[in-house]
């Protein structure tokens, strides 16, 4: 017990400092739900089109954000004395990259891989789909190619 | 013994009183970790969670980019609605901050004020999941289930097997198909798969009306179109329809996804509206031609019917299209049918639907359920003084609930922004 309360009054030396730092991180975290929101309505609006990447990539950096200021100050991590916070947090952090770092080749490689069926089913703009390119090219290519290598072949 | 006993005892209290004394041997009798134990219990949980919750996320971000482009369907498209989930947004970063508040209470004694607090958040919480399951119910009710082949109505294609289907179930639902004949009552009838049960053929609400048009002038020319007309997508020089356009120009009239399909269906309509005209005027010829041929005869009759209800659809439709624009399925025949109070859904053409309903209602799922046992961490300190000496339950209490916050940050964009 006593271990106990010599913790809480080493935290409690700090307090006064912390209350209005938690509120400049309480409406940092809702500006940034709101340029999140605010990029994934310009997307659904079109605003983005052809370059959702860049969208896609200011949101999850924002998520990053958002999710260090939430490590940092509303778990405590930055009051914490001795190297224990690391020694968990960052081989779990690490793991968790890595976890999906693995699963990237699949993604990567997966404009010029995926099967015919696969391409059977996706979605295509109009006139550019074409079965007898696929056929000639062995393995599934983006309906886009299909389209230039016909406009060729009519010319 | 004695003897040996004691001076093992008195070895240890010689110890231990080395201890009290001379402050520089404490070293030998300091922990490990400068916390307690029950923080470095959660830290440990927290860190394995962290990996758990990455090997779902980074498995749905494989499956959601690793699609072929354009075959993920866009949240409006499955009913995600991004405002209920900014909503839940907020609420769960307002509850993360008033948990930080309860803390910072408790630690100071202020058990009311703490109490106030950890109710607050308490009901954050449940506000939550009340959202969720709104949602929930929403998908729902609208056919979208995480299991294909059980209750999944969402088709990757919009191929013949999708047509079969679609069929099954407007004639399950009582619609009766056009014959021959329009007049001939008795092929009608014979036509009927329950023709004894008068209640499934009497009840002709505004639902059923809906799907029998559906069945006459979509339906059916979809089938009529895969069993007679040559195809053009296997053979480019024949003079007909593409079949593949005009089953996912059907099922647009289902489900409509207008940002992908929009202009497909636009130019399929076009294209049959084309054909039927031509074939129309070469029918008479045909009829004159079949001469004494009942069986023939019928069948021409039987054609001109189904192309007469599809050109009489095609007409009134393009009026529709310009007079208001809907996309993300509304309009379709499901929303349709969904309004008037129907329990009808039918079953729909999604690509890569059925990956998104599994990836969402399993990580969502997850994440509610994380929900959950935050709640019923902050159900027990409600009974409670939240004074000094429970600061250490509410802490790790906290960090867990930070860390469910902490999932739905990244939840919240890939699957309701994306």
């Amino acid at each position: 017990m006593s271990d106990h309360d010599e913790n809480a009054e080493h935290h409690a030396d700090h307090d006064h400092d912390h209350m209005p730092t938690f509120i400049r991180v309480f409406t940092g975290l809702m500006v940034c739900t709101a340029i999140s929101t605010l990029v994934g309505w310009l997307i659904q609006k079109g605003t983005f089109e052809g370059n959702e990447l860049s969208g896609w990539g200011i949101m999850i950096t924002v998520s990053c954000v958002k999710a260090f200021l939430v490590i940092t100050f509303f778990m405590h991590l930055k009051w914490e004395v001795g190297t224990w916070k690391w020694v968990l947090t960052i081989p779990a952090s690490i793991m968790s990259l890595f976890l999906i770092l693995m699963l990237v080749p699949d993604v990567g490689l997966r404009t010029n891989h995926y099967t015919d069926e696969r391409t059977d089913r996706a979605a295509y703009a109009i006139p550019s789909y074409d079965a007898s390119v696929i056929g000639a090219t062995g393995h599934g290519e983006p309906a886009e190619e299909g389209e230039h290598s016909e406009g060729e072949d009519a010319h | 013994m004695s003897e040996h006993e004691d001076h093992h005892d008195e070895h240890g209290h010689d110890d231990h009183g080395h201890d009290d004394h001379h402050g520089h041997l404490q070293l030998e009798y300091e922990e490990a970790l400068p916390i307690n134990n029950g923080k470095v219990c959660l830290w440990l949980f927290l860190s394995t969670e962290i990996m758990f919750f990455a090997g779902l996320i980074g498995t749905y971000i494989v499956l959601r980019f690793g699609s072929p482009a354009g075959t993920w369907p866009n949240p409006h498209d499955v009913h995600v609605d991004e405002l209920l989930g900014t909503v839940n947004t907020f609420i769960l970063i307002l509850s993360s901050f008033t948990v930080v508040l309860t803390y910072e209470a408790t630690k100071r004694n202020q058990s009311s004020k703490a109490k106030g607090y950890l109710a607050f958040t308490f009901l954050c919480g449940c506000a939550f999941l009340g959202i969720k399951m709104v949602e929930y119910a929403g998908k729902f009710e609208h056919g979208i289930h995480p299991n294909p082949g059980g209750r999944s109505l969402l088709y990757e294609q919009a191929d013949v097997y999708y047509l079969r289907d679609l069929r099954a179930a407007v004639t399950n639902a009582g619609a009766i198909p056009l014959a021959a004949k329009s007049d001939d009552a008795e092929v009608a009838a014979a036509q009927v798969p329950d023709a004894g049960d008068v209640t499934l053929v009497k009840s002709q609400g505004p639902d059923q009306v809906l799907l029998e048009d559906f069945l006459h002038h979509s339906v059916q020319w979809a089938e009529y179109v895969v069993g007679q007309v040559p195809d053009t997508q296997q053979n480019p020089q024949a003079e007909g329809l593409n079949h593949r356009d005009v089953l996912i120009a059907l099922a647009q009239e289902v489900y409509p996804i207008e940002r992908r399909y929009g202009k497909l269906a636009h130019a399929t309509h076009h294209a049959e509206q084309h054909y039927i005209e031509s074939r129309l005027e070469l029918l008479p010829e045909l009829t004159t031609a079949a001469g004494e041929d009942n069986d023939l005869l019928n069948m021409l009759a039987y054609e001109e019917t189904i192309l007469n209800a599809r050109l009489k659809f095609l007409s009134s439709h393009s009026h529709e299209a310009t007079s208001g624009d809907d996309a993300h399925g509304h309009g379709g025949l499901n929303v349709k049918l969904h309004d008037a109070k129907s329990t009808v859904i039918l079953p729909m053409h999604i690509p890569s639907g059925n990956m998104f309903s599994a990836t969402y209602f399993l990580l969502t799922g997850f994440h509610a359920l994380h929900v959950i046992v935050g709640l019923i961490l902050f159900a027990f300190p409600m009974f409670w003084t939240l004074d000094k000496s429970r600061a250490n339950y509410i802490e790790n209490a906290g960090l867990y609930w930070h860390f469910v916050d902490l999932v739905w940050i990244f939840l919240f964009p890939l699957f309701y922004l994306f």
